[in-house]
């Protein structure tokens, strides 16, 4: 057996040559890695972006769910003209504009924080709806869902249905003695933050009416929003909430929102405003001209509904006579 | 901490040099009790290469609890095993060492005389019991460390060790050896 036996200083060197050549594999085998890995990836990418092509092409979809298209593809067709934005225009950026082609009209979506959006347009529909009924409409709750599909963004024209109401209910009474009671804590963790003041809180709220697509329509009655202002300015809402006949309380404040509810009382004095949540997130003012208030941003919504008159109740309307002439003042 | 320790860390901070003070310590006594696993000694060579080479490639985490030469032994006796084991598959023939260099290294590591008669009779037994006595007797090991080196229990080492001197005693005694107290 011929051996060649290696002195220390062979071995050292055999072990740092081998360390080497270790490294230079380890360093390839994770470049095939990364590389095997970035195309699993691009290729998964490209299936979703096929299969997401396929599903909004698909052959049983009509225009409505195709993708989106830029507010200028549209305007030739002279369906949004009417379509006007107001003044707090330049301060909002738009983020994204899409276009959805409904039935017989179009609806524009329209993402931005924050904004107001006013449609002039006649109405060419008159629905009207109550807190308790809702008058029959050619469109069926089914169609508009399956128009309005799983885009919580978009504001659905829902006729025909029954307005649900859910929730332990809140009367009036119940709310202003509660407010009474109360106003001074409320106040105190406003105040905190925004400094002292006269601060009045309003003893008459609205409740919003819930409009959603796969839930259809709902007031909970349960829930009542109560503006708290400051020097003439709505800088808080106070939540109202009944649980096991116990009514609670939950301050909001410090958000974006409260100028945009102000902003909709200062240029709608004289009327009654409605009061909805789409999907329950984004907060909607609707005028008798179905002038649309946004908070936070934008839904989609047909310039040519009434969703005033259709979404209209007394549990969801409110308006700046009820806040100036219901409230109880507290000074910190 | 022990030399090989320090030495080890120092390495793991980039000092190459405390490798070859590694090799230069460690690396004649570790190919010989390989040999007493792999009866061979290219193929302990190769494997104490192997075991340093695991040391600057995988970078092992040494704790401290046994000495740096028992971690390391430890550390070399796997990587003989996986060694032999893929010999074995290869139907490599493994034959005893008597390659002139590894006697020469044998000389060179265990210079007193009565402790050359002593390894001679050693390394007539089964691999099981040289790796025990050999670090027993040449290593200094504890019994303890010498668990921790072949892998098994405290208790079966200790009773490995007994069976091992005995046989090695019988060895001696074939070789004509005497004890002083006999």
């Amino acid at each position: 057996m011929a051996l060649n036996m290696k002195t220390h200083e062979e071995m050292f060197e055999s072990v740092l040559r081998r360390r080497d050549e270790y490294e230079i594999k380890k360093y390839k085998r994770n470049k095939a890695l990364i590389s095997a890995a970035a195309g699993v990836c691009s290729l998964a990418i490209v299936i979703c972006g096929v299969t997401l092509y396929s599903r909004n092409n698909a052959p049983g979809k009509s225009q409505e769910t195709a993708p989106a298209m830029n507010m200028a593809e549209i305007k030739p067709d002279g369906m949004y003209e009417t379509f006007v934005e107001d003044e707090t225009k330049e301060t909002n950026a738009i983020a994204e504009n899409y276009v959805i082609d409904e039935t017989t009209t179009q609806a524009v979506i329209i993402e931005e924080t924050t904004s107001v959006i006013t449609a002039t347009t006649k109405p060419i529909k008159t629905n009207t709806a109550n807190a308790e009924t809702a008058t029959a409409k050619p469109e069926s709750a089914d169609e508009m869902k399956a128009e309005a599909g799983d885009r919580d963004a978009a504001l659905p024209y829902i006729s025909g249905v029954n307005i649900a109401l859910k929730g332990e209910a809140i009367t009036d009474a119940e709310l202003k003695a509660y407010i009474k009671k109360n106003a001074e804590y409320m106040v105190a963790s406003v105040a905190f933050d925004l400094g002292k003041g006269e601060y009045r809180v309003c003893t008459k709220g609205y409740r919003p009416l819930t409009v959603s697509a796969k839930d259809g329509l709902f007031i909970n009655t349960g829930f009542v929003d109560c503006p708290i202002t400051k020097d003439g300015k709505i800088v808080a809402v106070v939540t109202v909430y009944k649980d096991n006949g116990v009514l609670y309380d939950s301050v909001a404040y410090g958000g974006n929102g409260f100028a945009t509810i102000q902003r909709a009382f200062d240029e709608n004095p004289d009327e009654d405003l409605v009061f909805i949540y789409v999907n329950e997130v984004p907060e909607v003012i609707i005028t008798k001209e179905n002038k649309m208030y946004f908070i936070p941003s934008a839904v989609g919504f047909n310039k040519n509904y009434d969703y005033y008159t259709l979404y209209k109740t007394e549990a969801n309307t409110f308006s700046k006579n009820d806040l100036d002439n219901n409230y109880i003042s507290v000074t910190v | 901490m022990d030399n090989g320790a320090s030495s080890y860390l120092r390495f793991l901070k980039g000092d190459d040099n405390a490798l070859a003070e590694i090799i230069n310590e460690y690396s004649d006594g570790l190919i010989i009790y390989l040999n007493t696993i792999t009866a061979n000694y290219a193929d302990a060579q190769d494997s104490a290469e192997d075991t340093f080479v695991k040391l600057v490639t995988k970078k092992p985490k040494y704790n401290g609890k046994a000495t740096f030469k028992t971690w390391l032994y430890t550390i070399g006796r796997h990587v003989a095993v996986d060694n032999m084991r893929k010999k074995y598959r290869h139907h490599e023939i493994i034959g005893e060492s008597t390659d002139t260099d590894y006697i020469n290294l044998e000389n060179e590591f265990i210079r007193d005389e009565d402790n050359k008669l002593l390894h001679k009779a050693i390394k007539s037994l089964s691999a099981e019991y040289r790796q025990v006595l050999y670090l027993t007797y040449f290593e200094g090991m504890t019994a303890g460390e010498v668990s921790a080196v072949i892998g098994k229990s405290s208790k079966a080492t200790q009773s490995l060790i007994f069976r091992a001197r005995q046989a090695l005693k019988k060895q001696l005694e074939r070789d004509g050896f005497e004890y002083e107290n006999s």
